[in-house]
C-alpha cells in the first residue's frame, strides 16, 4: 500500500508539479517589452481610438516625413537612422503601426472584416497620426516607406495624391498581390528539413499561445528573426527591433489572400516624382523586379543601394549611401 | 554530420528491440523488448529511437524510452526525450485498451534563445490487435509544466531587460487525437500513425495542425 502511495505521489508530481519558478510567461516586460498602454513613460499618441507609439524629431514646423516600417508586424526601431533627416529640418515622425511594435494591442477583428477596410484603418492611423504633428495646415507631408511600409506609404499616397508631396520607396516586396506573393516565394527559402522551418515549428509542443494571447504570440514571433541570406538582411542586429506583432501580420496576410488588393490603384493620380531604392544584396529583388515593381509611378528615379541587403536603411553601410540621396531627393521637391 | 548520427542511430535501433507502438497481441513471456526507429512529422520533421520493455503479469506494463530530433542544419541543438510507462488497462477479446504516462525533457534553440522544459504526456489507447497486424485510436494530452529561457546576445541587444530563468504557469498544452495502424513480419513491424494537433482550449492550432509517423520496430 506504501509503495503504490508513493507511486501515485511521484507520478502526480511528474503530471501537475512544478520546479520552483521565478516569473510569469503572461507578465509584460518579461520576455517581451510593455507596451504603450502598459508603460506610460513611452511617447504615444491617441489615434483612430488606438494608442500607437509615436514620437518626432527636427522643429515642429519642419515638414512631416512619416515614417512607415515595414511588416506588416515589425515596428520602427529598425528605421531610427533616420532620424537624422532631422537635422535638414524636417519633422521627422515615427510610429508603430497599430497592434506591433509597442503600440496598444488589438484584438483580430479591429483590423476590420477584409483588407479594403483594414487598409482604410491603416490609412486614418497615419491621417490621425499626421493631425497629431502637424502645426499647421500649410505644413507639408512626405511619406518613407521600407518594405511594408513602402507599400502602404504608395497606397496611401495613390488615396491621398493631394495631400502627400512626396514619397521616398525602399524595397515593396510588390504593390499588386500576385507581385507580393512572388516577392515572398523567392525571398524565403523555406525548407520542410531546414532549420528555419524547425526553429519555427518545434517550439510549438511547449510554447502556446491561444488566439488572444499577444504575449506569446509576440514572443514567438519575434524569436523566429534569422539571418536571411537571399534578401542579405540580418534580423539579429543590436537595437534592430522592440516587439513583433504577430496578430497584426497574421490578420494582415489572411486578408490580403482573400482581396488580392492592388495597392498600386490611384497612384496614377500622383504627378509629384517618387525615389524608389533597392539594394545590391537582395537576390529576390534583381534590377528588372525593381523597374517591374515601380513601374506604375508617373515619375520615378530608382536608386540601388550597393554593399548592403534588404535591411539598407538599418546598416550603416547602406545607410551613409542612401542618406544623402534621400536629402538630395527631399531638398529637390 | 547530422546524417552520420541519423545511420547510427538506426543502425543502433536495429540492433535492439517495441511500444507505445507495441503490438500487445504479439508481446510475451518470450517476446517482451523491442526497439523502434521514427521519421515523424511531429512539430517538424524529426527523427527518432525507442525502447520499450513489457512485464506480462495481470496487468501488462510496458516500460518505455524514447529520443528525438528535428531535422536541420544544426545537429542537437533541438531534442526530445520521452521516458515513462504504459499500462494494459484491459482486454475484450483482441481488443485493448491501454494508458501511458511519460516525462518529457526537450530543448530548443534559435538565433535568440535557448527554452529547456520539462513537460508530461498522457494518453488513452484503444486498439483491435492480431498477431500479424493492429488498429487503434488514441488520445494524447502534453503539458508543458516549467520553461528555462537563457536567451542570446542577439535578443538582449535589441530588448537587455529581457529576464531570463524559470517561467510559470504552465505554457499551455497541447492534445492530439489520431489512429494507427500496424503490421508485424515475424520480430519485425511497421506502424503507421497520423492525427490532429489541438491546443487545449480546442480553439487552435500549432502551425503545423497535425502529425503523422513512419515507425519500425523490431521485437525480440
Amino acid at each position: 500500500m506504501q509503495t503504490k502511495l508513493v507511486l501515485a505521489g511521484l507520478i502526480s508530481l511528474m503530471f501537475f508539479g512544478s520546479c520552483e519558478t521565478d516569473h510569469l510567461l503572461d507578465m509584460s516586460g518579461n520576455l517581451v517589452p510593455k507596451t504603450v498602454d502598459e508603460d506610460p513613460d513611452l511617447p504615444s499618441a491617441l489615434v483612430n481610438g488606438v494608442q500607437l507609439h509615436a514620437e518626432a524629431y527636427g522643429p515642429e514646423d519642419g515638414t512631416l516625413l512619416i515614417c512607415l516600417h515595414g511588416g506588416p508586424g515589425a515596428d520602427y526601431r529598425y528605421l531610427l537612422n533616420c532620424k537624422e533627416l532631422a537635422d535638414e529640418g524636417y519633422r521627422v515622425v515615427f510610429f508603430d503601426q497599430r497592434g506591433t511594435g509597442l503600440s496598444q494591442r488589438l484584438p483580430e477583428e479591429a483590423y476590420g472584416d477584409d483588407v479594403f477596410e483594414a487598409m482604410q484603418l491603416f490609412y486614418d492611423d497615419i491621417l490621425g497620426i499626421i493631425a497629431h504633428f502637424r502645426t499647421s495646415p500649410e505644413q507639408k507631408v512626405y511619406i518613407l516607406g521600407h518594405s511594408w511600409g513602402g507599400m502602404l506609404g504608395t497606397a496611401f499616397t495613390a488615396h491621398y495624391p493631394d495631400l502627400v508631396e512626396g514619397l521616398v520607396v525602399c524595397e515593396p516586396g510588390g504593390l499588386v498581390w500576385e507581385d507580393i506573393v512572388t516577392y515572398i516565394t523567392n525571398s524565403r527559402a523555406f525548407s520542410m528539413w531546414g532549420e528555419l522551418m524547425n526553429d519555427a515549428t518545434y517550439m510549438d509542443q511547449f510554447l502556446i499561445a491561444e488566439p488572444d494571447d499577444h504575449i506569446m504570440l509576440d514572443y514567438k514571433f519575434g524569436i523566429l528573426g534569422a539571418n536571411n541570406e537571399i534578401t542579405g538582411e540580418d534580423s539579429g542586429l543590436p537595437e534592430g527591433f522592440w516587439r513583433s506583432g504577430a496578430i497584426a501580420n497574421k490578420v494582415a496576410f489572411e486578408l490580403a489572400d482573400v482581396g488580392k488588393p492592388d495597392l498600386s490603384e490611384g497612384i496614377e493620380n500622383f504627378h509629384i516624382p517618387v525615389l524608389f531604392i533597392y539594394s545590391e544584396f537582395n537576390e529576390a529583388y534583381p534590377d528588372d523586379w525593381a523597374q517591374k515593381i515601380s513601374s506604375p509611378f508617373n515619375e520615378v528615379e530608382l536608386f540601388k543601394v550597393p554593399g548592403v541587403g534588404h535591411d539598407m536603411l538599418t546598416k550603416q553601410a547602406g545607410w551613409l549611401i542612401a542618406k544623402p540621396k534621400i536629402i538630395e531627393y527631399l531638398n529637390g521637391l | 554530420m547530422k546524417k552520420v548520427l541519423i545511420i547510427v542511430c538506426l543502425l543502433v535501433a536495429s540492433k535492439l528491440a517495441k511500444s507505445q507502438n507495441m503490438n500487445w497481441a504479439l508481446m510475451n513471456d518470450s517476446l517482451n523488448q523491442s526497439v523502434e526507429a521514427t521519421l515523424s512529422l511531429d512539430y517538424g520533421i524529426t527523427y527518432g529511437v525507442g525502447y520499450n520493455y513489457v512485464f506480462n503479469t495481470m496487468f501488462p506494463l510496458a516500460l518505455h524510452g524514447d529520443v528525438s530530433i528535428p531535422s536541420g542544419e544544426n545537429l542537437l541543438d533541438d531534442y526530445k526525450i520521452k521516458t515513462g510507462a504504459v499500462l494494459r488497462l484491459t482486454q475484450i477479446g483482441d481488443v485493448y485498451v491501454d494508458a501511458g504516462l511519460m516525462g518529457i525533457t526537450r530543448s530548443y534553440n534559435s538565433d535568440f534563445v535557448r527554452i529547456f522544459n520539462f513537460g508530461s504526456e498522457a494518453n488513452l489507447n484503444i486498439g483491435y490487435y492480431r498477431k500479424h497486424w493492429y488498429i487503434g485510436a488514441n488520445i494524447s494530452y502534453d503539458k508543458a509544466i516549467v520553461s528555462n529561457f537563457k536567451h542570446t546576445d542577439d535578443y538582449k541587444n535589441n530588448y537587455p531587460e529581457v529576464v531570463d530563468g524559470w517561467y510559470e504557469p504552465e505554457s499551455g498544452g497541447n492534445i492530439k487525437f489520431g489512429g494507427k495502424v500496424g503490421g508485424n513480419f515475424g520480430k519485425n513491424g511497421i506502424v503507421l500513425q497520423a492525427g490532429l494537433v489541438k491546443t487545449e482550449e480546442l480553439n487552435s492550432s500549432p502551425l503545423i495542425p497535425f502529425y503523422a509517423s513512419l515507425g519500425y520496430t523490431y521485437n525480440w
